[in-house]
């Protein structure tokens, strides 16, 4: 599988969550990373050049559209697609103003976040 | 209508007139003569004579009576008894001799009245009767003076019966006389009559026929003292006059006695009593109004001192009503009490006005006097009332207002001015808005002037800030007062602390969001791993098909809980009013259909089916409406377990747009189609207990429909299933949508 090269950065403070991420993401072939604080996300983005980033909104300490305003606007990262993730069904206009490819709203389905992890690396 | 003046204009004298009359030929009269005399041609004279004053009267017949008795002719003299003692007392002075005329038969005197009873029945003079009297008195007359000199009669008993009313009567009379004097003994006749027996119209024909029945008239008072045959033929023309100003004073009567009864019937029918006194005190008038008023009738009151009326320890006001009436002052709405014949007291209004004769002197009192008993009692019950409300209003712990239809503020009870520390002037008129939360102003002056405006009851939730500088959540209420013409005369309204409330719901609602929220991470978890779990089971060859199954039934239970959780959250949105909605265009036929697909994947016990389109678009938010679509479906299919089919019907007539949901499952009693839609209601069965879910579902759905100018409801029988109606506006590209935040914007964090 050619998405077999594709690495995804996992950006979420529950544990559980990376868990689940982490899974069915490796499970669908991607090679997945993860981090529980984006206080050094951007030096990390650098390190990993990943390919996608799935991104919880709601990380203690961060904001989480202020982190895809600064993935956004960084000329070495801003063409990586991120995939915003909240519990908050009604985030999606806040996380796609701020920056954000596209909102996948918890729970979630597999389903549909393969699908739009495949969207975006496509 | 007078005599012929020619013939009597030739008379100098009463005397003569009638000396003359005797050798006169009778008047022709006009057709009213009722019968020809028989009398004579030139030997009988029967002459009328009109006067105004006794006076006048009794000069004529002292010249006819004591000129015949000069003459030696006999006289008979029928007369009241005062015309008679005055007529005796001028022919003694003018020097005859009448107890020797009397002794001779030649002069005789009776009493008119006395006569008159004498020959009266049932009203009318008998004919036998009279000639048996009256002719004989003539003959003896006739036979003591057997000379020439014809008999002199002066008879006033057809003036009696004129006074009395008794036309007809008098009439008879006259026809005796006539008949009388046809007879053995003629004799010259001298009637008379008062002139103001022949005021108003109705006398006019009377009139004429009296003088028509006569040969003579003379007329009254002036004319026997002119001299000159010219001034006579004046004053006969002049009698003529007379007779017809009778008709122009007839009119002026007329107008007075209407003017008078016009006042008498305002007297009588006046409501308030109206009495007037002399200023001693003795009551003179007493009208049907003071008769029911004080219960005396105008025969016991008149005549009688007012005082009776005063109770007791009033007495005293009377000298000073007296005084002041007697100074010439009018008084006016004076209010004391005054008794009525059975000792009730009544609260009066008194105005008392002095009465002046015609000049000018004070002669007394008239009083109006106006029964103020119920009015004081209304007073006094409207006092009370109002005591009674202002200690309600003091004393209740709402904030109570009023206002003026404008908007003004009026009243606030003491409970704003102690809660804002305000003084009332401060806040008074607009003065309130103020102590509104700077946030909640627009809205409040907005809901105030839309109630002020329409009639609307006002209604508001808003902070008001307490003397501290703390806010505190109010809920007002206003309603208008209306007059009988349905005018707004004053809105009442109250305002009640409900901060604690209103916090207590938002700690609730706080609560309920960040409780869904927290369910849904370990949710995601749960949902995250079973998907994991049953791809990887799926992937395996030989995997346990029970194990996929229990999986599968995680995986559905898990999408029934993240339901619930999610419509949790939206309740508590709905009460924060921060239910977001997303809106665009979309196509409701496709929605439906995706939606109907989703819940029947779900649903192994009913057919769904979709009949119908609307070939509409609408303008919403897409997930919102699916989710009403979601709820009713699943709802038919929870209600109808029993049934295989859920049918939905779609439909549009261009405006609007039509979705109808249709079950055939338990049904819905008539009571509770309204309370359905209200949260935290769950039809009771009584087959089962409860139903499970949380009974927010047709809330959630009516205020996502309402939220898009749409209409929720249904119909339903108890036991034949039920229909939900779902209608919306159809979209129309041309009409620029001008919702202003069409997204709403919600905070993290929830």
């Amino acid at each position: 599988m050619s998405a077999a090269a594709k690495t995804i950065l996992i950006v979420d403070d529950d544990p559980d969550i990376v868990l689940v991420l982490t899974a069915m993401l490796e499970d669908a072939g991607y090679a997945a990373i993860a981090t529980d604080t984006a206080d050094d996300l951007m030096d990390m983005l650098k390190r990993n050049r990943p390919d996608l980033i799935v991104l919880d909104m709601l990380l203690s300490g961060h904001d989480g559209r202020e982190i895809v305003t600064q993935i956004k606007a960084h000329p070495d990262t801003g063409h990586i697609p991120v995939l915003m993730l909240s519990a908050h069904p009604a985030a999606e206009r806040d996380s796609r103003s701020a920056g954000a490819d596209d909102f996948l709203a918890k729970p979630f389905e597999m389903d549909m976040l393969l699908a739009k992890v495949a969207k975006h690396l496509a | 209508m007078a005599a012929n003046s020619s013939e009597i204009g030739a008379q100098t004298s009463v005397e003569h007139a009638v000396g003359h009359a005797t050798g006169m030929t009778p008047l022709r009269k006009s057709g009213k003569v009722s019968r020809p005399h028989r009398a004579a041609p030139g030997v009988f004279a029967h002459v009328v004579h009109f006067y105004e004053h006794d006076e006048f009267l009794v000069d004529s017949i002292a010249g006819f009576i004591g000129g015949g008795l000069g003459a030696g002719a006999s006289c008979i003299v029928i007369a009241t008894s005062k015309h008679l003692a005055a007529l005796e007392d001028r022919l003694h002075a003018h020097g005859l001799d009448l107890a020797a005329a009397r002794e001779r038969g030649t002069y005789v005197a009776h009493d008119a009245a006395e006569t008159l009873s004498r020959f009266m029945e049932d009203g009318l003079p008998d004919p036998v009767r009279f000639e048996a009297l009256i002719g004989g008195i003539v003959a003896r007359a006739a036979a003591a003076a057997p000379g020439r000199e014809r008999l002199r009669i002066f008879g006033e008993m057809v003036a009696l019966l004129w006074r009395e009313g008794n036309r007809t009567a008098t009439s008879h009379l006259e026809e005796l006389w006539n008949d009388l004097a046809a007879g053995p003994h003629p004799f010259s006749l001298f009637c008379a009559y008062p002139m103001r027996g022949f005021a108003g119209e109705a006398h006019r024909g009377e009139f004429s026929e009296i003088c028509a029945r006569h040969s003579g008239v003379i007329p009254d008072e002036s004319y026997t003292a002119l001299d000159s045959r010219q001034k006579r033929l004046r004053a006969v023309s002049l009698l003529q006059q007379k007779a017809a100003s009778l008709e122009a004073e007839i009119a002026e009567r007329k107008r007075a006695e209407a003017a008078a009864a016009h006042l008498a019937a305002i007297v009588t029918s006046a409501e308030d009593a109206i009495a007037s006194k002399t200023l001693d005190g003795i009551v003179t008038s007493w009208n049907a109004s003071a008769e029911r008023m004080f219960g005396y009738s105008a025969e016991e009151m008149i005549g009688q001192p007012i005082l009776r009326l005063f109770p007791p320890d009033r007495v005293d006001e009377e000298d000073l009503i007296l005084a002041r009436i007697r100074s010439g002052q009018r008084i006016e709405h004076f209010e004391t009490v005054r008794l009525t014949k059975s000792g009730q007291s009544l609260e009066v209004s008194l105005t008392i006005s002095p009465i002046r004769d015609s000049a000018g002197t004070i002669i007394g009192a008239s009083k109006i006097v106006r029964d103020i008993t119920e009015r004081k009692r209304m007073e006094e019950a409207l006092r009370e009332s109002e005591e009674r409300l202002r200690f309600i209003a003091e004393s209740m712990p709402q904030k109570i207002f009023s206002a003026r239809p404008n908007g003004d503020v009026d009243y606030f009870n003491p409970q704003w001015m102690e809660f804002t520390g305000l003084s009332f002037e401060e806040i008074r008129d607009w003065g309130w808005t103020q102590f509104i939360h700077p946030d909640d102003v627009e809205q409040n002056v907005a809901a105030w002037r839309h109630s002020i405006e329409t009639g609307e009851p006002f209604y508001c939730e808003h902070r008001f800030r307490r003397a501290d500088g703390v806010y505190r959540w109010h809920m007002s209420r206003a309603i208008p007062s209306r007059d009988g013409n349905d005018k707004i005369t004053v809105w009442i309204g109250s305002s009640t602390d409900i901060d604690e409330q209103k916090q207590l719901e938002e700690r609730k609602n706080a609560f309920i969001s960040m409780a869904s929220h927290e369910l849904k991470t370990p949710v995601t978890s749960l949902t995250g791993f079973t998907q994991i779990l049953q791809r990887r089971l799926k992937g395996e060859a030989g995997a346990d098909p029970q194990t996929l199954r229990f999986l599968e039934r995680m995986d559905a239970q898990l999408k029934k809980l993240t339901g619930l959780i999610g419509d949790l959250l939206d309740v508590s949105k709905i009460q924060t009013g921060a239910l977001p909605y997303r809106k665009a265009a979309f196509d409701l036929d496709e929605l439906v259909r995706e939606t109907v697909e989703n819940v029947q994947a779900a649903s192994a016990t009913h057919r769904l089916r979709v009949r119908g389109a609307t070939h509409a678009r609408i303008y919403g938010d897409r997930d919102r409406v699916g989710q009403v679509v979601v709820n009713l479906l699943t709802n038919a299919i929870k209600y109808s377990p029993q049934a295989d089919s859920v049918v939905v019907r779609l439909d549009a007539d261009g405006e609007r747009v039509h979705i109808a949901v249709r079950d055939f499952g338990i049904g819905i009693a008539k009571g509770d189609h309204e309370r359905i839609f209200e949260r935290l209601y769950q039809v009771a069965d009584n087959g089962r207990s409860t139903y499970p879910g949380l009974g927010i579902g047709l809330y959630i759905a009516r205020t996502i429909v309402e939220q898009h100018d749409g209409r929720i409801w249904l119909e339903s029988r108890r036991g034949a299933g039920s229909t939900f109606y779902v209608t919306l506006p159809a979209y129309q590209p041309e009409r620029v949508e001008d919702d202003a935040d069409p997204v709403a914007m919600e905070a993290e964090g929830e």
